[in-house]
């Protein structure tokens, strides 16, 4: 056993190499990281908040004209009465006069009118 | 705990740890690893540091290294390119090499035991209690590691 015991001081001899040196820094996040979160965070927040008023502003469907474009007419036209009145011009003009608003000839000093 | 402690027990006890989690996992990059995780995690205040250091940081750096092996799907071979030893001066021309060699060679459990009771310090009782096994077992284990280390050593100088 004495000559195992020399033998394990020679190995002794033979130092481990050492670790290299410990990384501290890794568990400790830069403070640019922190500002880079906070900056996609603000990003997002602002994102959800823009979403949800674009919500709340009403959009006008597209299966329903605009009534803001099209004034009212005047009066109900049918094809019907277009038909009887077709071969007189004159009253052919008056009856689509009457279904939509005279835009571009004033009558009677109404003058251009959006109802 | 103080910074400056653990930083003076990591110098002081490193290299020894170190060299335990090579013989345990093998390359160099991952011995490291495990030797810097159980320090890292003293620092950062996770775990309490006993009052006998040194046979917590063997048990905490063999649990580091068994995990690590855990995840892996082969075994990494012992000797590869980083050396494990710093040679004495009176040591002969190759004597570090065939060393490793020679240690890499050792079953595992002998390699395990003449790492912590030859550089770790570790008496026969703490080396029995860090792998698991009685006293007398350990110091078989020894004694058989270092006739094997010894014939190996002698072998190759008459090569």
């Amino acid at each position: 056993m004495d000559d195992l015991r020399e033998f394990e001081k020679r190995l002794k001899g033979f130092r481990p190499v050492a670790p290299g040196a410990l990384p501290e820094g890794r568990f400790r996040k830069p403070a640019w990281m922190f500002g880079a979160m906070a900056a996609a965070a603000a990003v997002v927040a602002v994102a959800v908040v823009a979403n949800g008023l674009l919500k709340t502003v009403p959009r006008p469907k597209l299966e329903e004209p605009s009534q803001a474009a099209l004034p009212r007419a005047k009066r109900e036209v049918s094809l019907a009465s277009l038909r009887r009145v077709a071969g007189d011009e004159a009253a052919l003009v008056a009856a689509l006069d009457a279904a939509s608003p005279r835009l571009l000839r004033p009558v009677g000093g109404e003058g251009m009118r959006v109802r | 705990m103080e910074r400056g402690l653990i930083r003076r027990m990591y110098e002081e006890h490193g290299p020894a740890l170190l060299l335990y989690a090579r013989a345990l996992a093998g390359d160099a990059s991952s011995a490291e690893d495990a030797v810097q995780q159980v320090f890292l995690r003293l620092l950062a205040g996770r775990v309490p540091l006993p009052e006998c250091p040194r046979p917590y940081l063997f048990r905490a750096v063999r649990n580091e290294s068994v995990t690590f092996l855990r995840g892996r799907d082969r075994v990494v071979a012992l000797a590869d390119a980083e050396p494990m030893f710093v040679a004495p001066p009176e040591a002969e021309e190759g004597e570090r090499e065939r060393l490793e060699e020679a240690l890499a060679e050792l079953p595992a459990e002998q390699r395990e035991v003449v790492v912590l009771r030859t550089w770790g310090d570790l008496t026969f009782e703490e080396v029995a209690e860090l792998v698991g096994v009685a006293p007398n077992t350990a110091a078989s284990r020894w004694r058989y590691g270092l006739e094997k280390l010894r014939a190996r050593l002698a072998r190759t100088e008459v090569e």
